[in-house]
């Protein structure tokens, strides 16, 4: 390296930064641009945004003493004029502006068209929640359309191994940014489509870096993604700005880390639903059985009730008790026959003659005959008397009637 | 084309064999062949998401 005079990044910057300054016809400038990337610092006050056109990007900062001056804060999009100093940032190396002041020109070309496109695919549809696919819970194979060597497959792929995810990771290498973005993106879209293996797909671009978002607010990208055949997640990592891509995707990753937690289930968690899955099917299949079983005894149960045992048993019941029933009507009946007897026998003893005779009273007998009249009684006829005792023989002198 | 089932394709019919499970009217013949089912699809899941790997690969884009 003899000859050469070594450098510190330091030194270089610091040199490079006093060159810009030195100049004079860059001191104080007037650049005309469209607003981008604009960031307010609540707690330095301070500015930072992005002034662009179509053919270039310059960063801007305007410090907190002159942004108290500015009736309003610029509007990301507007088309202003700045007015300003050029030079380095040596932290990182990067060109700025040192702005003093900001006027607005009304809006930006691009702010216009955009807005214009938003309102057309709006009208259309594209944006509308109820085209939102549901993400795959588990998908097997997750598209990554990003580029090869930015730092968000990286991030992406490291968010997916931390989550457990147990699946196929497939890069579609693409370009992310400048005029071909959107057609190398397309193009790697229609790749994964066509081999039909993954059961979505990440369209993601690497974090800070770029705040040029055109590539993302391409028409036909739009239309790419609403068409897709499996979902598509926008992970083009900004916070502040909202692309038409970020708008028609079904889903919207701000960092690596949402892309795998959106399309990874939890190992743990799946687990969880398998086993969970597992005891409900347990608990099923055991009360089908015992919801039978339980039938069955119930049949069981009912069958015995009708069962003609049981009608035997209560009709021979029923046959003892009416036939206790007639052996008590019988003898009911003998004793009240009995009763009567003897109760006509008593009433028959009162008409027996001999106890009438025991009573004094007599009967009288003629010629072998009860005499009833006096009638026909000749004297010297042979009377005889019974008593209760015996009989009187005697002989009729005379006999008179009763007078009447 | 895959043959093999994915996890969450197993799990949805999982899911579906525990519904009609849960359901009056399949017969008590189904259902021991509904569970049998289920009881392997569970335990084949469960294989395979402990078996299961992150890969990473790359397709050329055409």
């Amino acid at each position: 390296m003899a000859g050469f005079r070594i450098l510190t990044v330091g030194q270089l910057c610091r040199y490079v930064k006093s060159l810009l300054e030195e100049r004079r016809e860059l001191g104080d400038v007037m650049i005309k641009g469209e607003v981008a990337s604009l960031t307010y610092k609540q707690s330095s006050g301070h500015l930072y945004f992005s002034l662009r056109d179509d053919e270039g990007l310059v960063r801007c900062v305007m410090f907190s003493r002159y942004v108290q001056k500015l009736p309003d804060l610029p509007e990301e999009g507007s088309l202003v004029l700045v007015r300003g100093a050029a030079s380095l940032y040596e932290r990182d190396g990067s060109f700025q502006i040192v702005a003093y002041d900001v006027q607005p020109l009304g809006e930006g070309r691009g702010k216009q068209d955009l807005d214009h496109l938003k309102r057309k695919l709006l009208a259309e549809g594209l944006f509308a929640s109820e085209h939102k696919r549901p993400l795959p819970r588990s998908p097997q194979a997750v598209g990554i359309i990003t580029s090869r060597e930015g730092a968000a497959l990286q991030d992406i792929i490291k968010a997916f191994r931390l989550r457990g995810y147990a699946g196929r990771l497939i890069l579609y290498p693409c370009t992310v940014q400048g005029k071909n973005g959107a057609s190398s993106i397309l193009r790697a879209l229609g790749q994964l489509e066509q081999e039909a293996l993954c059961q979505a797909a990440v369209i993601a671009r690497g974090g800070g870096s770029n705040e040029d978002l055109s590539t993302f607010n391409d028409e036909a990208l739009a239309y790419g993604a609403y068409n897709c055949p499996v979902p598509v997640v926008s992970a083009v990592g900004h916070e502040i700005d909202v692309s038409i891509l970020d708008l028609v995707a079904d889903a919207r990753a701000a960092t690596p880390t949402a892309v795998a937690e959106l399309l990874s289930p939890n190992r743990e968690a799946l687990r969880q639903r398998i086993l969970g899955l597992q005891n409900s099917l347990r608990a099923r299949a055991l009360e089908q059985v015992s919801r039978r079983r339980n039938r069955l005894l119930q049949k069981t149960q009912q069958l015995l009730a009708k069962s003609p045992r049981e009608r035997v048993e209560k009709n021979r019941q029923k046959l003892g008790f009416l036939v206790r029933l007639l052996e008590d009507g019988e003898k009911q009946k003998i004793r009240e026959t009995r009763g009567r007897t003897l109760q006509l026998l008593r009433q028959l003893e009162l008409l027996n003659p001999a106890a009438v005779m025991r009573k004094g009273y007599a009967i009288p007998m003629a010629e072998g005959r009860v005499l009833t009249t006096v009638k026909g009684l000749s004297p010297g006829q042979e009377l005889v008397t019974l008593l209760a005792d015996g009989e009187i023989i005697s002989v009729v002198q005379s006999w008179k009637g009763n007078e009447a | 084309m895959e043959e093999k089932q994915t996890i969450e394709q197993s799990l949805r019919r999982l899911e579906e064999i525990v519904e009609r499970l849960g359901e009056d009217t399949v017969s008590l013949d189904d259902s021991l062949t509904l569970f049998s089912e289920g009881m392997k699809l569970s335990q084949q899941c469960m294989k395979q998401l402990d078996e299961a790997e992150l890969i990473v690969e790359e397709h050329s884009v055409s």
